[in-house]
């Protein structure tokens, strides 16, 4: 028996971060500690300051490390995540933000051979619902969309705002979206854009509306295992979702099933979508990952990342309640106190394991 | 007037008007309204939900109950003992004003 098998389970997430831009890591290991008691969770993270390696609750580490940035491409990642294993043997990974996928699909292979288990899209499946292929993918399976170009070109991506009229979103490939209002803004907007994220960046019409988005997991021959649908009550100035509110919409529905079953998708996967009062929804993003709001339909029992796990390990699956319209999150920030010896350990060794948790206690004056 | 009691609906929520042009029997459609008292109602399709007064209230119930909306005026009418024309032009101003809710477009002609 290898030392895999013989000890407990140990699953790698990434995405740790819950700043003002949420990452999806905290609430999947929060998702799977509530199923898996007694899992041992890793961090794999890109910064030292990332908010999840100091949080001693229910989305506690028990160890973290630092990974390459994305950029320094998929050789890196596997020689980073050999490293790892060897020190702290992995045997799943759930990859929780967009940019580092093509890296974890890439050496997916590579990932099996050394035991560590994951479910990813396929390559091809990835490239389709990227921001610059989404409107040619909705065509294709007649899910609404609004108009978009994809371009490296300023002028050519003008030309197509003025067409479509201002104001409209300007997007940069993996993350952030800018409203423009005029050809100047567009310009300026490109340029940050293109420095930031690289080519191309994306034009996009702007539709009034309610967004919703729904959560679920694709089983890779084109059914959905499981989702969530909400409306989206708060959104911060980045789009953001700050509170939602569960739907029951079958129009909803069938949309997020024409786009997975066209994929043939694998994994977790966020659909976003715009609705105008008496107009049907219009599909802006395929997010292939689990969204931050995750934690919110795992705690009323649709425990999507522990799902996921189960399908991973080939575990017994335990039985998902259906979503019910209604129920609703709100996000609450919190603090976390840290050490500076703890952000002094992962700055120089880039690794980090957990002393065990500990009850906050207010100390003596 | 029922026109100033229904200008409480949705006074904070967005108010754009719905343009759909399926006229389909209402009755058979599945209830997706939730009604917490008078005065609040939840959309368990599009996840809006209004502050109703008790006149929004009343209409709302009787769609929910699936009303045909040719009966629904001449209900309005009975209960607030208003003109046949008002009942319609209050209906109609409830329905863009909370134009949100999906089972509403199912009625409008």
């Amino acid at each position: 028996m290898s030392s895999k098998q013989a000890k407990m389970k140990c699953v790698a997430v990434t995405g740790l971060h819950r700043g003002e831009n949420p990452q999806s890591g905290p609430p999947v290991v929060a998702s799977l500690r509530r199923r898996f008691p007694d899992l041992r969770i890793v961090g794999l993270s890109y910064d030292s300051m990332e908010s999840g390696h100091y949080s001693q609750n229910d989305d506690r580490l028990d160890a973290t490390y630092l990974l390459p940035y994305p950029k320094a491409g998929h050789k890196a990642l596997l020689t980073r995540l050999d490293a790892i294993d060897k020190k702290d043997p992995i045997d799943a990974v759930i990859p929780c933000l967009d940019s580092e996928l093509p890296n974890f699909i890439k050496i997916r292979a590579e990932l099996v051979k050394r035991g560590i288990k994951c479910i990813l899209p396929t390559a091809q499946a990835f490239a389709q619902r990227s921001k610059e292929n989404l409107q040619a993918l909705c065509r294709r399976v007649d899910v609404p969309t609004p108009a978009t170009l994809a371009s490296s070109d300023p002028a050519k991506l003008a030309r197509f705002v003025a067409k479509i009229g201002y104001p409209a979103y300007l997007k940069g490939r993996y993350y952030e979206a800018h409203l423009v209002h005029s050809p100047q803004e567009l310009y300026y907007i490109f340029n940050e854009l293109m420095r930031i994220w690289g080519g191309p960046v994306l034009a996009q019409e702007m539709t009034l509306g309610e967004e919703y988005d729904v959560v679920g997991l694709g089983d890779g021959e084109g059914n959905i295992i499981a989702s969530c649908s909400i409306r989206k009550m708060l959104r911060t100035k980045a789009g953001k979702g700050f509170a939602g509110m569960i739907v029951a919409d079958p129009a909803l529905d069938v949309l997020a099933r024409r786009i997975v079953d066209a994929l043939r998708w694998n994994g977790p996967f966020e659909l976003e979508f715009v609705k105008a009062a008496g107009h049907p929804h219009k599909l802006f993003e395929m997010n292939p990952r689990f969204p931050a709001w995750v934690g919110f339909p795992s705690q009323v029992g649709c425990n999507l990342p522990a799902r996921l796990l189960e399908r991973v390990l080939d575990a017994r699956q335990a039985s998902l309640r259906e979503c019910v319209p209604g129920q609703m999150f709100v996000r609450h920030s919190v603090d976390l106190v840290g050490d500076i010896a703890d952000l002094a350990q992962m700055a120089a060794k880039g690794e980090r394991v957990a002393k065990g948790t500990s009850t906050p206690i207010e100390p003596s004056p | 007037m029922l026109v100033n009691t229904t200008a409480q609906v949705g006074s904070a929520l967005s108010a754009v008007n719905a343009k759909s042009d399926a006229v389909r029997d209402v009755s058979r459609a599945p209830r997706t309204l939730r009604f917490y008292g008078d005065e609040f109602v939840f959309d368990t399709v599009s996840g809006m939900f209004y502050a109703l007064s008790p006149t929004a209230s009343f209409i709302l119930r009787a769609l929910d109950a699936g009303t045909p909306r040719d009966q629904l005026a001449d209900k309005v009418q009975r209960r607030y003992g208003i003109t046949h024309a008002a009942a319609v032009q209050d209906i109609e101003r409830l329905h863009d004003e909370i134009a949100g809710i999906q089972s509403l477009n199912l009625v409008r002609a």
